[in-house]
C-alpha cells in the first residue's frame, strides 16, 4: 500500500469503518472508506488489548472522526472519536448483516484512494436509514445508486443493443452490456449476438422490475420509502439488480448471501 | 521474500532464506523479525535447535481437537471434558482455543467449554457453517440426558462485532431449547478481545453475566 503523495505527515479525515483484521502481536489493520480519500488501510496499535482506547471507537460499521500519522508503508491511526456508533442496527443480527452489505459494496466498487463524495453520502444516508429500522427496500435502492455513482447505472431508457427507445413491457436485461435489450433483439435470439459475447447470458425483467429500477433512478428516498417491495418483486430484483452486481464483481456480494440465510433460518 | 538477497542487498545461502520464508508465515512475525528469528536460531546450539524442530512436530503428531469441546488436546475427550469435578451444567462458548487459557487463567470458571473456531464475518466468507456451530447443538440434542443435565450456556464471544453478531445467532439457535444462556458482563470494553483482557477484567465479567436478552 502505498501512502497518498499529497497527504501530510499527520492528517485527520472521517469516515465509515468497513472492516478490521488482527495483525501482528495484537494490532489490527483496518479498511475505513474516507471523505477525502476514499477507502484507505490503516493500522491500529493494540486495539486487540481490553484497555484500548481507540477500539471501541473503530468497530465495523462505526462514522469516526480519525487522526493518523503516515507510516512505512501503511498509516497509523493515533486518535479517532465516534461521529455515529449506528448502535440499533448492531443490536440486530440482520441489521449488522445490512450494515455489512453496504460496506461491502462500498469497498468493492470504490477503487482505493480515490474519494467519491456522492458514494459517500449515501453510505451515511443509507446507514443512517438502516439505522433508524429501514430494511431491504432500502438495500436495492443503494444498491442501485452504487452502481449509478461508481459509472454502472443500468441504461433503462433505450435498448443497449439497437438504441431504440424501450416501451413498456416485458424485456430482457443483458449484464454483460448493463442495460436492457429490447424485445426485438432479445428475440433474434442468435447465439453468436451481441449480448451473448459480451459474455453473460441475458436476464428476463419483468415492466415491474424495470419500473422499480426507474423510480429509483428518479427519486429520493423518501419517496421509495412509501414503496411496498414484495417479495415477488424482491426476488426479481434480486436476480436482475443482484445478477448484474455479480457480474461485474465476479462473485456474490458475501454479506448478503448471510443476509439471505438468515431469513431462510438455522 | 523468495529472493536470494536479504534486505542489505547482500545473497543470502538458500537454507536461510528458506527459513526466513517459513518464519514470515506465521502470524505477527513481519519480515524483519523472520530474519532476526533466523539468525538467532542459527547461532542456537544445535542440541537446542533440534528440540524445538521435534517440538514442532510432535504437536502436528499428538494434538488434535477435542470429540466434545473441540478444544485442542492431546487426549479425547480432553482433560476439561474428562474432569468430573468440573461442574457438568455449564457450556462456556469461545471463539479460540487461547480464550480458554484466557478464562482457566482467571480461576472464576469451574465448567465445561466449547471452542467455535472463530467467529461469524459475514465480508470474509466466514459463516456459521465454517465455525464448530453444529458441534455444539449435537452436543446438547444428541442425548435427552445431556440436555437435562446442561442449564446454562454462557457466550464469552469477543465483545467486538463479530463476536456479537455470532452471540446473537447462537442466542436465536438454542432458544428452542429453553436452556438459560447468558453473555458476560460489558467489563470487558466494546472491541477488545478476550484472549487480552487481565484475570480480574474476567473474572468480574462472569460475575456479572446477565441473562441474553
Ligand atoms: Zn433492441
Ligand atoms: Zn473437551
Amino acid at each position: 500500500m502505498q501512502s497518498h503523495p499529497d497527504k501530510p505527515r499527520t492528517y485527520k479525515t472521517e469516515g465509515v469503518v468497513i472492516r478490521h483484521s488482527s495483525s501482528g502481536e495484537d494490532d489490527r489493520v483496518l479498511a475505513i472508506y474516507t471523505i477525502d480519500y476514499g477507502t484507505i488501510h490503516v493500522v491500529g496499535r493494540s486495539l486487540r488489548r481490553a484497555k484500548s482506547k481507540l477500539a471501541g471507537h473503530l468497530e465495523p460499521l462505526s462514522h469516526v472522526a480519525i487522526q493518523l500519522i503516515r507510516g512505512k508503508g501503511i498509516d497509523i491511526v493515533t486518535g479517532a472519536d465516534t461521529l455515529h456508533g449506528h448502535t440499533s442496527l448492531r443490536n440486530s443480527l440482520e441489521g449488522i448483516a445490512r450494515g455489512l452489505v453496504c460496506v461491502e459494496m462500498v469497498e468493492a466498487f470504490a477503487p482505493e484512494e480515490h474519494p467519491n463524495p456522492e458514494l459517500y453520502q449515501l453510505l451515511l444516508d443509507t446507514l443512517e436509514q438502516l439505522n433508524g429500522g429501514e430494511a431491504d427496500r432500502l438495500l436495492w435502492y443503494f444498491a442501485f445508486h452504487v452502481l449509478r455513482v461508481t459509472g454502472y447505472m443500468p441504461e433503462l431508457q433505450q435498448c443497449v443493443v439497437c438504441s431504440n427507445a424501450i416501451q413498456p413491457d416485458e424485456h430482457m436485461f443483458s449484464p454483460g452490456l448493463g442495460g436492457v435489450v429490447c424485445t426485438d433483439c432479445a428475440r433474434d435470439g442468435d447465439p453468436a449476438g451481441p449480448h451473448e459475447r459480451a459474455g453473460a447470458p441475458l436476464l428476463s425483467l419483468s415492466l415491474n422490475s424495470l419500473k422499480v429500477m426507474r423510480f429509483f433512478r428518479d427519486n429520493s428516498y423518501d419517496a421509495v420509502r412509501g414503496l411496498n417491495v414484495g417479495s415477488e418483486l424482491a426476488g426479481e430484483l434480486q436476480r436482475v439488480l443482484g445478477g448484474y452486481i455479480h457480474y461485474l464483481l465476479e462473485r456474490e456480494v458475501r454479506s448478503s448471501t448471510f443476509l439471505a440465510g438468515l431469513s431462510r433460518g438455522p | 521474500m523468495t529472493s536470494n538477497f536479504g534486505t542489505d542487498g547482500l545473497p543470502t545461502a538458500p537454507p536461510v532464506a528458506r527459513l526466513v520464508d517459513e518464519l514470515h508465515k506465521l502470524p505477527g512475525i513481519g519480515s524483519k523479525n523472520a530474519q532476526r528469528l533466523t539468525y538467532h536460531l542459527i547461532r542456537m546450539p544445535e542440541r537446542e535447535a533440534r528440540s524445538l524442530a521435534e517440538a514442532i512436530l510432535a504437536v502436528k503428531e499428538q494434538v488434535g481437537f477435542c470429540d466434545q469441546c473441540q478444544n485442542i488436546t492431546d487426549q479425547n475427550p480432553c482433560a476439561i471434558c474428562a474432569n468430573p469435578n468440573r461442574d457438568q451444567g455449564t457450556i462456556c462458548v469461545v471463539e479460540e482455543p487461547l480464550d480458554v487459557l484466557a478464562v482457566e487463567r482467571s480461576g472464576a470458571y469451574k465448567g465445561l467449554y466449547q471452542v467455535l473456531h472463530g467467529a461469524i464475518s459475514p465480508m470474509s466468507g466466514i459463516g456459521p457453517e465454517e465455525l464448530k456451530v453444529g458441534d455444539l447443538l449435537n452436543r446438547l440434542k444428541a442425548d435427552a440426558a445431556a440436555q437435562d443435565q446442561i442449564h446454562e450456556i454462557i457466550l464469552a464471544t469477543n465483545s467486538n462485532l463479530e463476536g456479537e453478531a455470532t452471540a446473537m445467532y447462537l442466542h436465536r439457535l438454542l432458544a428452542p431449547l429453553e436452556i438459560r444462556v447468558t453473555r458476560l458482563a460489558r467489563g470487558l470494553s466494546t472491541g477488545s478481545e478476550l484472549e487480552y483482557a487481565d484475570e480480574v477484567t474476567i473474572s468480574r465479567a462472569f460475575e456479572g453475566r446477565q441473562d441474553f436478552a
